[in-house]
């Protein structure tokens, strides 16, 4: 990240049950659809809902909040609202993996 | 004539207690996770020790296959499991195990259950502790064999399992053995590493020490010549006793034993290991050389029976592919009339290492009806069939066929080693399936590949090795530049008996789109320079240095400054 | 992989009461301090462990959960002959317990908010640590039965 500008970034996650990819929300809650993620354009709003994720993560509780594993934040590209990963490996980690097509997303081999 | 080969291990009462007893106490510690009684922190490690990762995707499953071996009933329960669990399919890996890569959290005790229904489990395939114990997949079938090393194997697996000392180790510890004098379970590139060895009629051990991949790859050191093979168990448990309180833990990258051995000077360490041996070495009772020899019965003999070839050699004479077949996937047996079979998990164009539950099904079967019922993974991601009268190999070929599993690809350029890789795993920083996939295809439709011969490629997609890259005669390291796919090169690893050698690199990456037409115009550069069609890659690179490819490849594909 | 630029994001609560139980085959008992032990940590070379071998009590300290290096400490100090009191201190699993008593310790000691946060069953579920143990089959064990 550069120094002088910051984001698109949004607070991702594995779900503790099924190891899904997910991303939290504005509500918040988690959502496996990155269009419904809430999307951080400033470095201290970023720290702050990434801390929320990791309070979420060590909740002892039933509620669905803490089956959540090792948020961080994903670097995003904004371009006319169509939302692509800055990092290859990031786009892999939602669309899945290149060599079955196992229905998860829409998904063309690049 | 009849002769005898060694079965397999069946369980005894007191392993499948343990067994589930184990699934009983993990069942309780996912049950504490999801309650919120255990971190995620102290949760990830208690899972890593019953083969459960948390990946890019979703969970994998490591299950172990120890020392390789397993039997047609375990095969069939292991298609149930990718079916009912997975997506109707299994991936095997370098290690000789098996990894499903789409459960559920909360399946896994379930999963597990239904693994010890059959002997199986998934204790110590991860974690900080001893991993599964890797051998020979020729193992009591091959010619060149001094002795069969599964018994010992066995000990050791049984020995490691829930080891109270052991649990929580500075890092992970790989543990090989060979009976063999050739080597095929690559035992200088483990922490420790075996070799049945006779001297003046006894049969012992040799042991090297601090060998393997990963971003430091290490020629094991042998701290032993010759041990005897009473003081086995009292000698390994020594080297990891040492190291559990030398080996660093403020590193991980610098914790393995290798590390240590390097630190400490490989002098120092072994008289360390000595001093710690003659201090528990009496604490051993004489049970385990007992449990051997239990082990051993319970590895109980087959007879081979001896019968006529049939029409094998019209077969062989009439028909190309199986010919073919033969000339690559079939080895000799140590009984006459019998062969050792290599099935190909290398179909062009398929993922390495991948079987569908049907094929899984299929092959267990064709283990049943030809090869006493057993069958090995191999650390090249094959399954193979070590006890195949040469009678019934032109049934066999037939059937393969039929299930898509006759690739006659064995040793040959299109039997590539790959990691799952960014496809899959949470460290890769690139894929490597992608390129295996179309490395196979691409050289499927040169028609190459029986031209070519014996050429090994082996892809890795990040720095920690797990596609032993760099024992490839062409290895391929995938890494990450500026969020893209990049890949290195390195040339003439190889690891044998007489000669082992990590590969040298060739010089700056390529882009993913470049990679495929670097490896092809490395393949001909190498059809230039040969001898002739018997010089093998590996002869030639050894002949003519590194620099007659990296000049050519450069020139084709000139690096940019700022790429370098 | 997957550092963040922010700094103090982790929610770990440092701040903890001294108050501990002591976990035994019996169950949990509060320190009665009837004996004064000699504390040693995991960083000790085994040979300065074994001249404490004729001590009464000895406690070795664990520096985290994944510091495994107290179990070989044990095993060796059991080896050299010591036969007085071997405690392990520190906040490790209960799923360590039974770890600990075949290395040779007699009891854990343990800040009793780590145990409740456990659960006092999943430390019960340890002391059948004897059952299911393939080290002591194979004759490589030094344990004391109970």
């Amino acid at each position: 990240m550069k120094s002088d500008e910051f984001g698109p970034v949004v607070v991702s996650a594995n779900d503790l049950l099924t190891g899904n990819v997910i991303f939290l929300t504005e509500k918040p809650d988690w959502t496996t659809n990155i269009h419904e993620a809430y999307v951080i354009n400033d470095k201290a709003e970023s720290c702050r809902w990434l801390l929320e994720g990791e309070v979420q993560q060590s909740l002892f509780s039933d509620n669905l909040f803490s089956h959540v594993v090792d948020p961080y934040l994903v670097e995003l590209k904004i371009d006319k609202e169509v939302i692509s990963f800055c990092a290859f490996k990031e786009a892999l980690r939602y669309y899945g993996p290149s060599n079955y097509f196992h229905g998860k997303r829409d998904w063309e081999i690049v | 004539m009849e002769s005898e080969i060694g079965k397999l291990y069946s369980y005894s009462g007191f392993d499948s207690e343990f067994i589930k007893e184990r699934t009983r106490q993990f069942r309780e510690q996912v049950n504490r996770r999801i309650k919120g009684f255990l971190t995620e922190e102290e949760f990830t490690p208690l899972r890593l020790l019953n083969g459960l990762y948390l990946q890019t995707h979703s969970y994998m499953l490591r299950v172990a296959i120890p020392y390789g071996v397993l039997n047609s009933e375990q095969l069939t329960q292991l298609a149930f499991i990718a079916d009912q669990w997975d997506k109707g399919y299994g991936h095997f890996t370098t290690r000789q195990n098996i990894q499903f890569n789409w459960p559920n959290l909360v399946d896994i005790p379930e999963i597990l259950d239904s693994l010890a229904g059959v002997g199986m489990h998934a204790v110590q395939t991860s974690g900080n502790t001893i991993r599964n114990i890797t051998s020979d997949p020729f193992a009591g079938a091959a010619v060149d064999e001094i002795e069969n090393p599964l018994p010992y194997a066995e000990l050791l697996r049984q020995w490691s399992t829930d080891h109270q000392e052991f649990q929580f180790l500075p890092r992970k510890f790989k543990i090989a053995i060979t009976g063999s004098l050739n080597d095929r379970a690559a035992t200088r590139f483990h922490d420790i590493g075996l070799r049945i060895m006779l001297k003046n009629g006894q049969l012992g051990f040799e042991v090297s020490v601090g060998g393997g991949l990963g971003r430091t790859p290490v020629i094991g050191t042998v701290i032993r010549e010759f041990l005897p093979k009473e003081d086995f168990l009292p000698y390994v448990e020594s080297v990891i006793s040492v190291w559990n309180l030398l080996g660093r833990r403020d590193n991980k990258y610098k914790a393995r034993i290798k590390i240590t051995l390097r630190e400490l000077g490989s002098k120092e360490f072994q008289a360390l290991v000595e001093k710690r041996f003659d201090e528990i070495r009496n604490t051993f009772n004489g049970a385990d050389s007992k449990t051997l020899e239990d082990i051993k019965l319970q590895f109980s003999s087959v007879q081979l029976i001896e019968m006529p070839l049939g029409n094998y050699q019209n077969r062989h004479k009439e028909n190309q592919g199986f010919r073919n077949w033969v000339k690559n996937n079939v080895t000799e047996h140590k009984i006459t009339g019998y062969t050792i079979v290599t099935v190909s998990l290398k179909t062009h164009g398929n993922t390495p290492g991948d079987a569908t539950s049907e094929q899984m099904r299929m092959v267990a079967n064709l283990a049943k009806q030809y090869s006493y019922d057993e069958l090995r993974i191999s650390k090249e991601q094959n399954i193979v069939l070590p006890h195949v009268h040469r009678s019934a190999l032109f049934d066999l070929y037939s059937m393969l066929l039929k299930a898509g599993l006759a690739s006659a690809n064995v040793g040959l350029i299109s039997d590539i080693v790959a990691c799952p890789g960014l496809d899959y795993c949470k460290l890769a920083t690139a894929r490597s399936i992608p390129l295996a996939k179309e490395l196979g295809v691409r050289f499927r439709d040169l028609d190459l590949e029986q031209k070519i011969g014996i050429l090994k490629i082996k892809i890795s997609g990040c720095i920690n090795a797990c596609g032993h890259h760099h024992l490839g005669h062409i290895g391929i390291l995938g890494l990450e530049r500026a969020g893209k796919e990049s890949y290195q090169v390195v040339l003439g690893g190889e690891e044998s008996t007489e000669t082992s050698n990590i590969g040298k690199n060739l010089g700056p990456g390529f882009s993913k789109t470049e990679i495929v037409p670097v490896i092809e115009k490395l393949v001909n550069i190498y059809l230039a320079l040969r001898l002739d069609d018997a010089e093998t890659f590996l002869e030639t690179y050894k002949r003519v240095g590194i620099t007659p490819f990296s000049k050519e490849i450069y020139q084709e594909f000139p690096r940019r400054k700022k790429n370098a | 992989m997957r550092e963040n630029n922010c700094a103090n994001s982790t929610t770990k609560n440092k701040t903890r009461r001294e108050s501990c139980l002591i976990i035994t085959d019996s169950g949990f008992e509060t320190e009665d301090y009837r004996v004064d032990f000699i504390d040693v940590t995991t960083d000790i070379v085994p040979q300065a462990l074994s001249k404490l071998r004729d001590s009464r009590a000895v406690r070795i300290n664990f520096a985290n959960f994944k510091d495994g290096r107290g179990f070989t400490l044990a095993r060796l100090f059991r080896l050299e002959g010591f036969k007085g009191v071997l405690r392990a201190k520190g906040d490790l699993l209960p799923d360590q317990y039974s770890m600990l008593r075949r290395s040779g310790f007699d009891e854990l000691e343990i800040a009793d908010m780590v145990v409740e946060r456990h659960s006092k069953a999943a430390w019960l579920a340890g002391i059948n640590w004897h059952s299911h143990h393939y080290q002591k089959r194979l004759g490589s064990s030094l344990i004391r039965e109970p």
